[in-house]
């Protein structure tokens, strides 16, 4: 019988100590394929713009039989933008709940100047939706039965799905996921402001808002996280909650170990430029 | 002036993460991979993109760990891509097949052991890599892999479990 963990020690100390017998490469030089990186995929995406631009401009000319001359401005909201303009869509005069995140930071690399947000498109319940993120975010595709646009995080996503087809349980490295809490045949108890004011009469609860997301009634909490199976507890964690007729959707950040401001600014980001499309 | 001194202060920060941080990167990958040629491409990938994200990465209480999280999940997609290619090698009936399990490079100490972790599910491998090989306190762990301390200690007593029937004689009898 071996002790597993004193060999797993030795071997650990064998690996810290591997000399890979390699220089290693320099900052600068792995600094200068990142802006190259940016560059060749601005490149690439001003070339997609330009196409965009260049076959609508023939449709509209083609469409324009009287041969006036084309207008270039409207352009400008091509829907085949990947990387729409750096504004915030406008909010909605209720959503200005949370200002601060309807005018995000730039968040682009240090040296280079460009877009900040873009958009992904999912659905909820059977409700369509498109959301703004910050450009350097990522975002989930849709992987088996988890839905695209669900979850959010500055770095690469791994989603984990349940290990059975029935099993909707979905854990992720994402600081930001999409919940449905109920599940469609299951409508919520009560109404939507029964279950707010619950919400915010517990102890737990640091702040708390009510608003509406595009016309649907909705609240912001900033609570305290208790223990959980996969929380140690006394974590702070922002939750929206919007109400979109017989479904709810939970928009939660809980950050251990990251930004939590940061995470919270592309929180109240994403959900504040929910427009619901269907 | 002030956006020459700016980029100043970027590049001489990113130096500076660069150079603490890319060692023990390279061996956590190299632990994970078995390749150092692959280890040091993943290397370099995350630090691209801590580059190309450094004005949020910088204000991070731990770059590291966030380092270390990318990392984790670049290894894992090149463990899918390089599963994709050998089922498309089996299909082609190719008999151009690779050893997920193995090292091509000797030198990294216990290669059997580190071959072994290899085989054991990616989530069980990321924590011994990190807990044993990075050293990381279960803490540390947990705070890369996104999960409660608790589950690194089942991680790692799983790991252990699976290592021993693989490792130890007397398991396998």
């Amino acid at each position: 019988m071996i002790d597993l963990d004193q060999r797993a020690r030795e071997a650990g100390a064998g690996l810290r100590a591997w000399d890979p017998g390699t220089p290693f490469p320099t900052a600068s030089a792995v600094a200068t394929r990142a802006v190259r990186r940016t560059r060749r995929r601005r490149a690439a995406a001003g070339t997609v713009l330009l196409g965009a631009i260049a076959g609508i401009g023939l449709m509209w000319g083609g469409l324009r039989h009287d041969g006036d001359s084309v207008r270039t401005g409207s352009v400008t909201t091509a829907p085949s933008d990947p990387h729409p303009p750096t504004s915030v869509p406008a909010p909605s005069p209720t959503t200005s709940v949370v200002p601060e995140a309807t005018t995000p930071s730039t968040p682009v690399g240090p040296s280079e100047p460009g877009p900040s947000v873009r958009t992904c498109r999912g659905e909820v319940g059977g409700v369509a939706y498109e959301v703004t993120l910050p450009d350097v975010w990522y975002v989930n595709e849709a992987q088996n039965r988890l839905p695209p646009c669900w979850l959010f995080a500055p770095y690469p996503i791994e989603a984990r799905l349940g290990p059975t087809e029935g099993d909707p349980d979905i854990s992720s490295n994402a600081v930001i996921s999409f919940v449905q809490p109920y599940p469609p045949d299951a409508p919520p108890p009560g109404s939507f402001d029964q279950r707010m004011a619950d919400i915010a009469s517990r102890a737990d609860v640091l702040d708390s808002q009510r608003t509406t997301i595009d016309g649907r009634p909705a609240a912001r909490f900033e609570r305290i996280a208790t223990a959980g199976d996969d929380q140690p507890g006394g974590e702070r964690y922002t939750r929206w909650y919007i109400d979109l007729g017989g479904v709810e959707l939970w928009v939660s950040t809980m950050t251990p170990g990251d930004s939590y401001d940061e995470a919270v600014a592309a929180l109240d980001l994403i959900v504040t430029s929910m427009r619901f499309t269907g | 002036m002030r956006l020459v001194g700016r980029q100043r202060r970027t590049v001489g920060a990113f130096t500076a993460l660069f150079e603490s941080e890319y060692p023990p990167l390279l061996r956590i990958a190299y632990g994970l991979t078995g390749s150092q040629a692959e280890a040091e491409e993943l290397v370099q990938e995350a630090f691209i993109r801590c580059y190309q994200r450094w004005d949020r990465v910088e204000s991070y209480d731990n770059p590291g760990a966030w380092l270390r999280r990318v990392l984790l999940n670049l290894a894992t997609s090149r463990g899918r891509r390089l599963a994709t290619e050998v089922r498309a090698l089996t299909r082609l009936g190719s008999r151009h097949s690779r050893d997920h399990g193995g090292a091509d490079e000797a030198g990294a100490g216990d290669e059997v052991f580190w071959a072994a972790v290899r085989r054991l599910p990616r989530r069980q491998a990321q924590a011994v890599v990190l807990y044993y090989g990075d050293d990381l306190p279960t803490e540390g762990v947990a705070r890369v892999m996104r999960c409660a301390e608790g589950t690194v200690r089942a991680l790692l007593h799983q790991a252990r479990t699976g290592l021993a029937k693989v490792l130890d004689p007397e398991e396998q009898s």
